[in-house]
């Protein structure tokens, strides 16, 4: 039964072999067949660590010491499952997306095959127990979300994908660094044999550092993020929804993993305080910066930004109390559906116009109507407003601040959502005004691409609904500790 | 032990080095070597530390350094491409050379 561990890391593998080799020849049923092998390897995990509890596969039964580990827990899980959900979606979408408009055929040759290279690296990433391992994965993800942001040939997109790259192998060649220091000084590789052994020293401190700088710089905290919006914008944008709301959640696991095992004896409330305080900033800047955009995507872009910022502002909060991570999960996973259901209705208006500039759609066609519903909609959870995921997340943060008397940072959540209030607001209010005289054009957006965005939008909706049964499974195996 | 010392601060000196072309020079070549000489310092740290774990070399530490080049192999090659790519859909190629 510990088999089942490998299937999530090597059917996505596969099957990116196998849509390579078929090129030009792939077709709905193959993408379909693939997809849904994949999603379900990731769905047998779930059943079997829901029957068994936590896992563990020793690779080619070398076991710890030497090896490499795969560890699944409820932590792991509840990534591994959103991650899958979202990344079957969109292959669902693209396929339509592709369609709708003159795409080169090597685009859809060139995306497949690194979408499902980039699924099986998020699984690895996710199931890995090991920091060397890690640190491949976290180059597996690099190497195929800059080419997707490549994909489109444009000239800006090309400079914003080499720009991605380079920042992302410096942020992983840090952690690399602090993986030498932490191998150094205790031996082993392994995440809970280095938690067991662990002891505060200089070397422990330097990997701390070097590891949590190269990590924030994935997943492009409050200094480091000027990448991101140009790559973030600039790609097609299926690839922008993976971007945004999946590759960057990859750093933030593996930091929420150390800061609860390899790290949570060592770490100083100082270092929680600073990456609170840079969320902080991001949350007000990301806020400022996503007001002033003209362009849709750019918008949507800052708007991660914020959102980094909010998830970095629970470091200081769970210095006391570890339960804080596990609202801080359910916030990235609202993040996750929300962010990569905006940037699909972004996808949707640029099926029917030919750039994302807001001011353009005033009086937009008809066959808009469900894509800005689906906006307003999504756009609820990035605001805050109950029963969606984000409202959870935010209360929670408000509620555990003015019980621990930390009530300075109350005045910036509330900022930071008023801001988020206003950039959704700026998109939406277009829905409200009056229509232009309307000339018959063929509705280019299909069924599906409505659905996908739809389906997306309404989980991180009703994510206040389901978030008890969330947190059922994230304790398992308690990665959060009692 | 004082030689292995020696090559941890070769190699630092070598990621400054790679960082400084990573943070100033301007020109997207330049970053691309800064880059390849941050790595490279990496992987010397890497190497010098595992001979200083033990009294011999440390094989752990070379397979990871194996698996970085490898990285850093194809991490080189696809920025080269995509700086291809980028200088010639320049409008005005032939004058502005990186």
């Amino acid at each position: 039964m510990n088999h089942c561990l490998v299937f999530p890391v090597v059917i996505p593998l596969l099957s990116a072999f196998i849509l390579f080799a078929l090129g030009a020849k792939i077709n709905l049923f193959f993408l379909l067949f693939f997809s849904l092998s994949s999603l379900s390897s990731t769905l047998l995990l779930l059943k079997n660590t829901l029957t068994f509890g936590t896992m563990k596969y020793h690779i080619a039964g070398w076991g710890a010491p030497l090896g490499i580990d795969l560890y699944s827990d409820g932590l792991s899980i509840v990534w591994m499952l959103s991650s899958s959900i979202i990344l079957f979606l969109i292959v669902l979408y693209s396929h339509s997306y592709w369609k709708s408009k003159e795409h080169p055929v090597k685009i859809k040759q060139a995306f497949y095959p690194l979408l499902f290279i980039l699924w099986s690296g998020m699984n690895a990433l996710f199931l890995s127990s090991d920091i060397f391992n890690l640190y491949v994965t976290l180059e597996v993800l690099t190497l195929t979300a800059v080419p997707m942001v490549a994909l489109s040939d444009k000239r800006g997109a090309l400079l914003a994908s080499l720009r991605y790259l380079i920042v992302a192998v410096c942020g992983s060649l840090f952690y690399l660094l602090g993986v030498a220091f932490l191998y150094i000084g205790w031996g082993t590789l392994d995440i809970s044999l280095l938690a067991q052994s662990i002891k505060p020293c200089p070397l422990s401190w330097g990997a701390l550092g070097l590891m949590t700088v190269g990590l924030m710089t994935k997943a492009a905290l409050f200094p480091f993020y000027f990448w991101l919006p140009p790559a973030h914008s600039q790609a097609p944008s299926p690839v922008s929804a993976i971007l945004s709301g999946l590759v960057i959640k990859g750093p933030y696991y593996i930091l929420i993993r150390f800061w609860n095992t390899i790290f949570l004896d060592i770490q100083n409330p100082l270092i929680s305080y600073c990456l609170g305080l840079l969320g902080a900033i991001a949350i007000l800047w990301g806020a400022f910066q996503a007001l002033r955009q003209d362009r849709l995507k750019m918008l949507i872009a800052y708007s991660t930004v914020t959102q980094i910022g909010y998830l970095f502002l629970f470091f200081p909060l769970a210095s006391g109390n570890r339960s804080v991570w596990e609202i801080a999960i359910v916030f990235a996973l609202a993040h996750a559906f929300s962010k990569s259901a905006l940037f699909l209705v972004a996808g949707n208006i640029l099926c029917v116009y030919e750039k994302d500039t807001i001011a353009h759609l005033e009086g937009f066609p008809p066959c808009l109507n469900l894509s800005f519903f689906i906006f307003g909609l999504a756009g609820l959870s990035i605001m805050g407003i109950p029963p969606s995921g984000g409202f959870v997340g935010k209360w929670n943060i408000i509620t555990i601040l003015c019980k621990t008397g930390q009530i300075w940072w109350i005045p910036i959540i509330v900022t930071g959502t008023l801001l988020s209030y206003a950039y959704i607001l700026r998109v939406v209010r277009y829905s409200f005004s009056p229509k232009q005289s309307q000339e018959d054009r063929k509705n280019p957006i299909s069924f599906s691409m409505n659905l996908v965005a739809l389906l997306l939008a309404a989980i991180s909706f009703s994510m206040g609904f389901f978030f008890l049964p969330l947190l059922d499974l994230l304790s398992i195996g308690s990665p959060f500790g009692q | 032990m004082n030689q292995s010392i020696l090559y941890v601060i070769a190699g630092i000196v070598v990621v400054c080095i790679g960082l400084e072309g990573i943070l100033i020079r301007p020109g997207w070549m330049k970053k691309i070597l800064g880059l390849n000489l941050f790595g490279t310092g990496v992987f010397l740290i890497l190497i010098a530390f595992g001979k200083r774990a033990g009294k011999e070399c440390d094989p752990i530490m070379q397979s990871l350094v194996l698996t970085g080049i490898v990285i850093s192999v194809s991490v080189t090659a696809f920025s080269l491409t995509l700086l291809q790519k980028i200088t010639t859909s320049e409008p005005g190629a032939k004058e502005k050379k990186t």
